[in-house]
């Protein structure tokens, strides 16, 4: 995955590197910065496991959609066990940093919310199990503590 | 040189997808083409099921035998789920846990006395279909899509706590893709005979409670007659 570097930092630069530049007066909203390499290597393992269906986030008409090998693929022609494409894993970093967005600050970022416990601070969730359980049930979930420092700008 | 190329092509192309066709794929990372250690059984240690990847489309007619509504500790239960022949590929993963997500004891029948319909090809000297594995403490029944037709788990609640069931069969039409494929859950609490206050009725016989209930009812409405 190392040598799709290069490609998914352009591709992620062209898709969130023209928002500054737009006049946009007051509605301008200044994306969080988060690190795309920390993204490849720890961030986006757990989101294509944990959110990539096809009949969740692996939908590219969701807001938030995920993309890549064992789960719903970009291009559905792509086979379900071809590495990770350059193009998915743009659309997946720029459509998990979008969820960073949040009036309240990172830390209550859709992205960090949404898949959380409503008793530890999530905001529901409409995919949680059929036993009504969220994704995370806590924080001390670690695949919610690598969300959360990526996030927030740290690594773990 | 055309024919060197296309060469190269075919021999960088990645494998066949297979749908995660063996247990063990699931515990490998989706990046890597396997589940990224989640194994979707629906019960409460991954309520997630097949049908967030695999396609609805042709609900596969799997039949329920067993199941109780209600468990005792140190009971046995043979639960039997049987699937038709199709010409679909069946695959299952099952796991019952408590509260905790402790499994039962759970077993499968002995090599020799499993039925051709336990076994792949529904051969009866066939290699059975079904295995239990292990995954930390959780303890999943999986069938893989060999051609068998049925499992049947035995469990034994230890205690006198509740259990649940989480099970998930796909009926893959073999393209190979999650696309075209039925899907069957099944997901039930089953409540413990000693901690149930329900009076549900308990293989179809009234409980104690709801008799005594009817009783009641039926000693009113006589005495309102009466009167």
């Amino acid at each position: 995955m190392k040598s799709y570097t290069s490609s998914f930092v352009l591709g992620a630069v062209c898709a969130l590197g023209a928002a500054p530049a737009c006049d946009l007066g007051e509605d301008i909203v200044e994306v969080p910065e988060a690190d795309p390499i920390v993204f490849r290597d720890q961030v986006y393992p757990i989101l294509l496991s944990d959110c990539g269906f096809t009949g969740c986030h692996g939908n590219p008409d969701r807001f938030f959609a995920v993309f890549g090998t064992a789960r719903a693929r970009l291009d559905p022609a792509t086979d379900l066990d071809a590495p990770v494409t350059p193009e998915e894993l743009a659309v997946s970093y720029t459509r998990a940093r979008s969820m960073l967005i949040s009036p309240d600050g990172v830390q209550r970022a859709p992205l960090l919310r949404k898949p959380l416990a409503l008793d530890d601070g999530g905001v529901g969730h409409k995919g949680s199990d059929p036993w009504g359980q969220a994704l995370y049930r806590s924080k001390d979930d670690p695949r919610f503590q690598i969300l959360a420092a990526w996030a927030l700008g740290g690594s773990q | 040189m055309k024919a060197a190329i296309a060469l190269a092509l075919i021999a960088a192309a990645p494998p066949a997808a297979h749908a995660y066709s063996e247990l063990e794929r699931f515990g490998e990372p989706a990046v890597d083409g396997g589940g990224g250690g989640r194994y979707f059984t629906g019960a409460p240690t991954d309520g997630y099921s097949c049908h967030v990847c695999h396609d609805d489309v042709a609900a596969p007619p799997v039949t329920v035998t067993g199941l109780p509504d209600h468990v005792e500790p140190g009971a046995t239960y043979d639960l039997t789920l049987a699937w038709p022949e199709d010409g679909r590929k069946y695959a299952l993963a099952l796991e019952l846990v408590d509260a905790d997500g402790n499994p039962p004891a759970t077993a499968l029948p002995a090599l020799a006395d499993q039925p051709p319909e336990m076994r792949c090809a529904g051969d009866r000297t066939g290699a059975s279909a079904a295995q239990i594995v292990s995954v930390g403490a959780r303890r999943i029944v999986y069938v893989e899509p060999c051609g068998a037709h049925q499992v049947t788990v035995r469990f034994t609640p230890p205690s006198d706590e509740d259990l649940f069931i989480g099970a998930g069969v796909v009926a893959a039409d073999g393209f190979e893709t999650s696309d075209g494929d039925g899907t069957f859950e099944l997901r039930r609490k089953l409540t413990s005979s000693v901690t149930s206050t329900t009076g549900c009725a308990i293989n179809g016989q009234p409980s104690s409670g709801l008799a005594l209930a009817l009783a009641v009812l039926g000693l009113t409405l006589f005495r309102k007659r009466r009167d």
